[in-house]
């Protein structure tokens, strides 16, 4: 029976010119998407080559222990999964002074992005009148008055809808992966074909979210007219308005103090107060241990160094003072900077409980947790920034350690060698981003995931009821 | 005949469950954004005042405008700090953590909630105006009784704008009124001129969305069809063609990244200094650090320099590509107009680059004297509306003549069985 059903609901939905016209669209948007991302991530790729080779080029030649880390900054390799995802926009940031301005102004249109406003759209369109419509039309008491079960029939409208989106959707998405493997060489295997089946998979929940949450509208609705209004007014909020407000909210509920505020302080404390510190605990040390050297304090270079030159006794007594002084520093610096520390940590503390919050209430919507799982399945999202930015620490420390070593072997060899001199890099460690294995991702987006899976549940679950209770006259 | 028309379709949908449910939105929305847009200034004209340079300090940063309540824009990053030094030009990074999220979801301020919102109500209130009353076999008897159907579709057109009109008008300049009495938001006159254009043009937009929803309503004969191609034709205009439209405008044109050039920038100005320590190795005493900050300065501003015209034509492209949608042209002019957009951020530039261009020197010393205060206004209404917002406005107006053109023509050969 609900075969029977679900036969006759697609050829319905087949045989609408409506919807037809809607997949069409969807098709054409998909590919072309895929396309033009495809070009401007070969484009991307062009240019961090480009930016690794000169940056590479230039340390051979010009590479020296200062303004080391300056020379070598770390680029970030596009993801191979941009076509699709393009995920967190760096360029919206604008962090150079000659960045691209648009993308701060207009957001891009990828797979996700289509998925998450335009598809779920059309869900909502095929199942707005899913049971509302019939009824209006009569159908559904008749259906009734022959012996199918209302459950039968509410999962062959469920069935039949999601096989009619989810066709077009997986034909568009698939032509636009061979395009992809096409043109750039890019193999779809291994772990490639995981990150793409869990978008897939993750765009069908999202959208059967949407088409639950159409046919729950449907059920409580007599006319399909407002149906309609309801499932927009729900989609309005849940796609629009929700994931865009939780930032801006978080940002106001759970204030933090200004990155500008942290670096003004952190300046503060860790030079002003610690250059004032460090002369009065110089006098103090002139006061008292090296009482006899007080004088030092009002004599010039010059005069100073005759006097160390000529004079044997006071040299080693400066000796000492200068040793002395030097722990003295030492010590300031420690101190200082462990008070810097505890602010930069928990500065560092407040700003992830500010971003976890932001992320709960986003979570609130289906559209933020498939943007989440989605992002981070693709190496551009939140979670995976984090990961980015530890290897690229590691990487960074391990790359210190060797510039550190080399200049130390140079040093031996000749004791004049400073840090402005040429030094020889060509063994450097290079940086290869190491892409995490599925396994990792799976951990990643478990939590999004499942409270999608949990919102479609939700929607479905509601719907169920509501037309089992549907007065169908 | 028109005003009886016009009143009668508001009689019939003010007490409509539609009107109830879309104006409770449009509230809800806008009261939301109005909270967002106060709180979000609020931040920034905080960090306005930690980062503002003491007296003397080559550094620039300006102060954000209450403006951007209304379009939040490209606000964030104009009103970042500019350090200023020998190397160049170096933006402070003083965003907040949330900013990674910010950059996953649009801002929700009142810019978006009429881009976006206002136009689905707008089109939501008349995609039915026509083909329903056919459905119901009304339009038959009302053309029976000798009504002209230009007057009924104009007496629709003014009737279903005036339902969205209204509550907008009066929640748009309550909230204005509200927020403008908040501290540290100072309404001058020119804010409220801005403001009011800004009324102009979002009336004028949802007049045209409304002629869409006509249109679609009198291409159809069931009003189900005519909302599947009113929503198509929002899709089409909000989201796929201004968004779309960045992403096409970025891999046509072929600009290096401004990593590439930051970079550039970067190793030259190493290269300099390395060089002038193995100089000065060679030959104390000599004037080598002003030699090379001379060279370091030459090599940025030829870099930029054949930069910034590059970027500036790509952002031409995109800007063409927006306008072929209403609501690209409608983003592009209410940034503007907010002093928030591509003009003011171009503009800013230009100053900036013209500042440290005749201050270079004092600021680094190889001249005597301290460089002169960083002066800067905001960009005129007039000014914005000469240099680019008359094209948006005007695209604006031609999309509605066509839009109602469609409509009238389409309602004309109609048929009411």
């Amino acid at each position: 029976m609900l075969r029977i059903l679900i036969r006759k609901e697609l050829l319905d939905n087949l045989l609408n010119l409506r919807f037809i016209a809607l997949c069409a669209v969807a098709i054409i948007l998909i590919v072309s998407s895929i396309v033009v991302l495809t070009e401007q991530y070969r484009i991307e790729m062009n240019d961090y080559y480009n930016r690794v080779s000169a940056q590479d080029t230039f340390i051979d030649r010009y590479g020296h222990t200062n303004r080391i880390e300056w020379m070598s900054a770390l680029f970030r390799e596009p993801s191979r999964y941009r076509p699709l995802v393009l995920g967190i926009d760096r360029d919206a940031s604008q962090e150079n002074f000659v960045s691209n301005p648009v993308p701060a102004l207009v957001s891009k249109l990828d797979l996700v992005a289509i998925v998450a406003t335009i598809m779920s759209l059309i869900a909502i369109i095929l199942s707005h009148n899913a049971i509302s419509g019939e009824r209006e039309d009569g159908m559904l008491k008749l259906m009734l008055s022959t012996s199918i079960s209302r459950s039968t029939i509410l999962f062959g409208k469920f069935i039949a809808g999601i096989i009619t989106l989810s066709v077009p959707f997986t034909l568009g998405v698939l032509i636009g992966i061979a395009y992809v493997s096409l043109s750039t060489g890019i193999d779809f295997d291994g772990i490639n074909t995981g990150v793409v089946a869990s978008l897939l998979s993750l765009s069908y929940l999202y959208i059967t979210a949407f088409y639950a949450l159409g046919l729950l509208f449907s059920a409580r609705s007599r006319t399909s007219n407002v149906a309609i209004l309801k499932s927009l007014f729900a989609w309005v909020v849940l796609v629009l308005v929700l994931p865009n407000i939780s930032p801006f909210l978080a940002a106001q509920v759970y204030t933090i103090p200004s990155r500008a505020k942290i670096d003004r302080e952190l300046t503060k404390i860790e030079s002003d107060d610690r250059d004032q510190i460090v002369r009065e605990r110089t006098r103090q040390l002139l006061q008292s241990e090296f009482s006899d050297l007080e004088s030092i304090q009002s004599t010039t270079r010059s005069d100073l160094q005759k006097r160390i030159e000529s004079d044997a006794s006071f040299r080693e007594r400066y000796a000492g003072y200068r040793k002395a002084w030097d722990e003295l520093v030492r010590q300031v610096n420690i101190e200082q900077r462990k008070i810097g520390n505890a602010i930069r940590e928990d500065f560092g503390i407040r700003s992830k409980n500010q971003e976890l919050l932001a992320t709960t209430l986003a979570s609130l919507s289906p559209l933020s947790n498939f943007v989440f799982a989605a992002t981070d399945a693709a190496d551009v999202g939140l979670e995976s920034d984090a990961e980015w930015e530890s290897q690229a620490g590691r990487f960074n420390r391990s790359y210190a350690a060797y510039v550190e070593k080399r200049y130390s072997e140079e040093k031996q060899k000749n004791p004049a060698f400073t840090p402005n001199d040429y030094l020889d890099l060509r063994g450097r460690p290079k940086y290869q981003f190491q892409p995490p294995p599925l396994s990792v991702r799976f951990a990643r987006i478990l939590v999004p995931t499942a409270i999608l899976a949990g919102f479609t549940l939700l929607f479905f679950a509601a719907a169920f009821v509501s037309f089992l209770r549907y007065d169908v006259r | 005949m028109i005003w009886l028309i016009t009143k009668k379709e508001i009689l019939e949908n003010l007490l409509s469950y539609r009107f109830f449910i879309l104006t409770g939105l449009l509230f809800l929305l806008m009261g939301v954004a109005g909270i967002v847009g106060y709180g979000d200034l609020s931040q920034r004209l905080a960090n306005y005042d930690i980062l503002r340079p003491a007296p003397g300090s080559p550094n620039i940063i300006i102060e954000p405008t209450p403006l951007s309540m209304i379009a939040k824009g490209m606000e964030e990053n104009l009103t970042r700090l500019y350090e200023v030094s020998f190397i160049g030009i170096q933006i402070h990074q003083n965003q907040q953590s949330v900013n990674r999220i910010f950059s996953l979801f649009a801002a929700p301020d009142l810019l978006f909630t009429i881009k976006v919102v206002l136009a689905l109500i707008a089109i939501l209130f008349s995609f039915d105006a026509v083909s329903h009353e056919k459905e119901q076999g009304t339009l038959k008897l009302l053309l029976s009784h000798g009504i002209r159907r230009p007057s009924l579709i104009i007496g629709k057109l003014l009737g279903r704008f005036l339902l969205v009109a209204a509550p907008f008008t009066t929640v748009y300049l309550l909230s204005l009124a509200v927020l403008s009495l908040m501290p540290g938001v100072v309404a001058t006159a020119d804010f409220w001129a801005r403001a009011f254009f800004i009324l102009f043009i979002s009336l004028l937009y949802t007049l045209l969305f409304t002629a869409v929803g006509l249109f679609v309503s009198s291409m159809f004969h069931r009003s189900a069809t005519s909302m599947v191609l009113g929503l198509a034709l929002w899709l089409l205009f909000v989201f796929v063609i201004p968004n779309f439209g960045t992403t096409i405008a970025r891999s046509i044109s072929d600009v290096p990244s401004s990593d590439r050039i930051e970079m550039e920038g970067r190793l030259t100005t190493i290269q300099s200094i390395f060089e002038r320590i193995q100089r000065e190795k060679e030959n104390p005493g000599g004037s080598e650090g002003q030699r090379m900050i001379q060279q370091i300065r030459e090599s940025t501003v030829r870099l930029i320099e054949s930069y910034r015209p590059q970027m500036n034509a790509l952002v031409r492209t995109t800007k063409t590509i927006l306008r072929f949608s209403p609501s690209g042209a409608l983003h592009l002019v209410m940034t503007d107009v907010t002093n928030t957009g591509l003009y003011e951020e171009s503009r800013l530039k230009d100053a900036i680059i013209q500042y440290v261009g005749r201050n270079f020197g004092r600021i680094n010393r190889l001249e005597k004297g301290e460089p002169d205060t960083f002066q800067y206004q905001r960009a005129s209404l007039s000014e914005v509306l000469d240099e680019t917002g008359l094209v948006d406005v005007t695209i604006i107006l031609l999309f509605t003549a066509l839009f109602i053109t469609g409509a009238y023509v389409r309602f004309l050969v109609y048929d009411p069985r």
